[in-house]
């Protein structure tokens, strides 16, 4: 089947050469440009690609993007491609998957219908595009739209409107950030685009003793077993991206076995895995993005099929470009123990440690609806509820749950519901950020329901007033849809109360701000357990210690902070308490780490003398106190910032230009990473503060005018921190 | 203004290229015959018969540059608002830096985007969308563009954008909105400016006096500068 294509390119001759693979799809492929795009037109030539100069646009292209210019500048281009058999209006942002023309050919696409794309898989920098383009297939983020492409039978004698259907693939789709290497990523941390996973999984498996049984979560074309299958005893793979549910006649599915045609012992696991035998695999490598869904799926599997000190390796982690991937890994599995430049990670794992999925039960549930609420609410009420209630509990979400949300849920042995609440038996349904106190089973133990008559004049009054889901913040439903009140006091109220007969439902007030102080404690003591439960061990740069300074003014957000810091036992962690007694500061259970308590507060500078008197590493990264870790944190562990002598963190990411960088906001918090030697002749030579500017600010400006040049900003919000 | 702003340009910055007006004539300023006046907002009015702007908004106009300029002639365009004056002989090499590097800058503002303020983007970016880039702070009173493949789209941009949503909220916030949603990471400050707010000698090369600042500017340009006010300037 012949299948041609039209891309208005006007000024995206930048796109477009990063989307240039897309011309393996075509037999024949139109840019439609204008006369002043000289670098569109200089790109057609350079590549061979067939050239066209638009008659209908402008000649400097300034009306590209006014109303329907474009799409009559594709239909021009249609024109000119002769008006005739299967054609794609292609946005130059779009690179098609690699096996594209291979799946249309095999399909049977209907000549009345025009095909857009499932989804697309958005890249924001240009590492996340070099690198997805190679690890297919992709686990599209946004819906496929006819904006980016559509794909028709192009027949001038049709009238009548085409039908809509999408083709079972998905795309990148390149955002503008994509294009150039941006200010956000340092020279040393570029990773060009070339395939790194088949030469990464060999070196992995060489090193390994004898020829070890390795298990692929997910088969697909692409993953170059020639590179590492010469090193397997065995390789089983299972269906994760369901190759043989495709609607591509098998096509995939066949490539896939051509590509491994030649191994001596590919085994095909079927959805169950019974061929596999319980602790036979010694390497599991999940290639491509991983999902909490995909890894909870897989995780049963695994369980069983690991060997003891196994192997677990992928393709993509790290918080800054694959964020849910990350979440997923370090949530479910645990921080690897190596990560590569490209992505690719590693850890040995005993697998009995891997988590269990909750399975269905029966009975009465709790339904905890965390529609329109902030994450944290969610996470505290998911805690409680979970202390004081052993049986179904699930989270009900409108849409798509969060990676972080769907990671918590698994860890807590939680279902995800997305509609309606289970009406084969009864549930207590509680808004996120309600607190239990007291074992919940009482409530549906307790006979306190209404009588058939009270309750049937409730549902009316309820109807008529079509708000019964805000009318109460827990109520519980029985099998005959009967709902009755369950009380929630306010948090204060539980002062008043005797441990025994504390209310089972507590919320404290709507507005954060309003709070009283034992509201603060209660939500703040919660917290913190919810925060060490899921916290993961954080990557940290090479020989360096973390400097805390904590003050009167920050010891309850240091409280949470700490929760959430689980350094690991080698990294050296100093808290310097200011003008507070180390009494006063709480460690959740961890271990304390060294604490020097300085009496009365010097300025900023001197406080850092003296705290770096007792530093013994070549760096040191200095944290605020309210700064909060989340599942896979890591800070400054690419190489590049091992030599930066001085790193801050901005949350305005912007070029470097002219070799001037903007300095941290004197709203921002100073967070910093320095060489030790450095910081220590900066706090000799930087004088006291001055002027207007915070200690801070001011010393901050003056260790910046001291280093020149030699100093570099990060964000460590894209590192998986949150700053409060 | 308009004039002073050209002296500082041409006297301070010797700057030899060319200059562009972008004004609400095409007569050229009196004596500054090499600097070429552009009746934007004429022009603008006739293009888009619903535009009700006055002179005193011709700035939200700077994005139609390309209606009236071939800026394929150019490497690179710097737009400075009239109430810049440039206070070093740094910027020639300042620009020639900037074309080097084909750098989209901007001025870095005093007000950052989690202020809120609809001139730092509080109409155009969402509430989520303020605290996760609320450290940046975009002021597009100083704006240098190369014109290659990107500074052409992202003139390209904010011109639609201006005109999608009729010139009815601020350029700056437009801008704002593109440089963090579509631009992220590929732009930068010009740190050699700073804002006009007293009467002593700056040493960055732009100073930008935002506010109405009238008397300030005027006595800057005298004093400080050191050059002949215009005669519709003296009193």
């Amino acid at each position: 089947m012949r299948l041609d294509a039209v891309t208005v390119s006007v000024y995206e001759s930048d796109s477009l050469a990063l989307t240039l693979a897309n011309r393996n799809q075509f037999d024949r492929w139109l840019i439609v440009t204008v006369r002043d795009d000289r670098d569109t037109i200089r790109l057609c030539r350079d590549h061979g690609l067939e050239c066209h100069l638009s008659a209908i646009l402008r000649p400097d292209g300034e009306d590209v993007l006014a109303g329907t210019s474009r799409n009559r500048a594709l239909e021009e281009g249609v024109d000119v491609l002769g008006r005739q058999g299967w054609t794609a209006l292609i946005s130059s942002y779009v690179l098609l998957p690699r096996l594209f023309r291979a799946q249309f050919d095999a399909m049977t696409p209907q000549s009345d219908t025009r095909y857009g794309l499932r989804g697309y898989r958005r890249c924001t920098n240009r590492r996340m595009l070099e690198r997805l383009a190679w690890c297919e297939p992709w686990h599209a983020d946004l819906a496929g739209g006819a904006q980016e492409f559509q794909l028709q039978l192009i027949d001038s004698r049709r009238r009548d409107q085409p039908h809509r259907a999408t083709l079972p693939m998905d795309a990148l789709l390149l955002a503008d950030s994509a294009l150039h290497w941006g200010g956000d990523i340092p020279s040393s941390e570029r990773v060009p685009g070339a395939d790194y996973r088949g030469a990464a999984l060999a070196r992995l498996l060489a090193n390994l003793p004898g020829r070890p049984t390795l298990l692929i979560a997910g088969r697909y074309p692409g993953l170059a077993p020639k590179l590492w299958a010469p090193h397997c005893g065995t390789i089983v793979s299972t269906d994760d991206f369901c190759l043989d549910r495709q609607t591509d006649g098998g096509r995939l599915q066949h490539i896939w076995r051509t590509e491994t045609a030649e191994l001596a012992t590919p085994i095909d696991l079927d959805a169950t895995g019974r061929a596999l035998a319980d602790r036979s695999v010694d390497v599991l490598y999940i290639p491509g993005e991983a999902s909490v869904d995909r890894v909870m799926a897989g995780l049963p599997l695994w369980r069983r099929t690991l060997k003891r000190n196994a192997i677990i390796c992928g393709d993509l982690f790290g918080r800054p470009d694959w964020a849910e991937a990350t979440i997923a890994i370090a949530e479910l599995l645990g921080t690897p123990d190596d990560v590569e430049e490209s992505g690719f990670w590693r850890k040995r794992i005993d697998p009995a440690v891997l988590l269990g999925v909750p399975e269905p039960q029966g009975g009465p549930c709790v339904v905890l609806n965390a529609e329109h609420a902030v994450f944290d609410s969610t996470l505290v009420s998911l805690h409680t509820l979970r202390r004081h209630w052993a049986g179904s509990l699930m989270v009900h979400v409108d849409g798509a749950a969060g990676a972080a949300l769907a990671a918590a849920c698994v860890r807590y042995g939680t279902e995800l519901c997305h509609g309606a609440p289970p009406s084969d038996r009864p549930y207590l349904a509680v808004d996120a950020g309600t607190l239990a106190m007291r074992p919940i089973g009482e409530l549906f133990d307790a006979h306190h329901g209404p009588s058939r008559f009270k309750a049937a004049l409730r549902q009316i009054a309820h109807a008529l007033r079509k708000s019964k889901r805000e009318k109460f913040r827990a109520s519980i439903t029985d099998t005959a849809g009967r709902i009755w009140k369950v009380p929630v006091k306010r948090t204060p109220a539980v002062e008043m109360w005797a441990p025994e007969a504390l209310p089972t439902l507590v919320r404290n007030a709507r507005d954060p701000r309003a709070w009283k102080p034992v509201e603060r404690q209660l939500w703040s003591d919660v917290l913190r357990e919810a925060l060490l439960r899921r916290t993961t061990q954080i990557r940290v740069g090479t020989d360096s210690t973390i400097v805390v300074m904590v003050g009167p003014d920050s010891i309850g957000d240091f409280a949470l902070s700490w929760a959430s810091w689980n350094f690991g036992a080698a990294i050296h962690i100093l808290v310097v308490a200011a003008g507070i007694r180390k009494e006063e500061l709480e460690w959740s259970g961890r271990p304390m780490p060294e604490v020097l308590e300085v009496a009365t507060r010097p300025d900023f500078g001197r406080l850092l003398e003296i705290a770096l008197q007792r530093v013994q590493s070549r760096r040191t990264i200095l944290l605020p106190p309210g700064l909060r870790a989340m599942p896979g944190a890591e800070l400054f562990v690419g190489p590049a910032w091992r030599d930066v002598p001085l790193a801050l963190h901005t949350g305005a990411e912007v070029r470097r230009v002219n070799g001037a960088l903007p300095l941290p906001r004197p709203r921002e918090p100073l967070l910093l990473s320095a060489e030790t030697e450095l910081l220590r002749r900066l706090c000799a030579r930087v004088p006291e503060a001055q002027g207007r500017s915070s200690e801070e600010q001011s010393w901050l400006r003056g260790a910046v005018k001291d280093v020149r040049s030699g100093w570099q900003t990060c964000n460590v919000e894209r590192w998986g921190w949150r700053i409060q | 203004m308009a004039a002073m702003a050209v002296r500082s340009i041409r006297t301070i910055g010797l700057w030899s290229h060319d200059i562009v007006l972008l004004s609400d004539t095409d007569e050229p300023l009196p004596g500054l015959d090499n600097v070429r006046s552009i009746d934007m907002l004429s022009a603008a009015k006739a293009r888009y018969p619903w535009m009700t702007h006055a002179a005193s908004q011709l700035h939200h106009l700077k994005s139609e540059l390309a209606y009236h300029i071939d800026l394929t002639q150019y490497d690179y365009v710097l737009y400075l608002d009239c109430d810049v004056l440039v206070n070093s002989d740094r910027l020639v090499d300042l620009v020639t830096g900037l074309e080097r590097e084909c750098a989209i800058v901007v001025q870095q503002d005093i007000c950052d985007v989690s202020s809120g303020f609809p001139f730092a983007g509080g109409r155009v970016l969402d509430r989520e969308e303020r605290r996760r880039w609320g450290a940046f702070a975009i002021n597009s009173g100083i704006v240098g563009l190369p014109i290659n493949t990107m500074g052409r789209r992202l003139l390209r941009d904010w011109r639609q954008l201006n005109v999608d949503l009729r010139f009815s909220l601020s350029d700056q916030g437009n801008l704002i909105s593109l440089l963090l949603r579509q631009y992220y990471g590929q732009w930068g400050y010009v740190l050699d400016a700073t804002m006009g707010r007293k009467l002593e000698r700056y040493p960055q090369t732009f100073v930008h006096f935002t506010g109405k600042r009238y008397a300030l500017y005027e006595a800057y340009y005298a004093q400080v500068l050191g050059l002949p006010l215009p005669a519709e300037a003296l009193p």
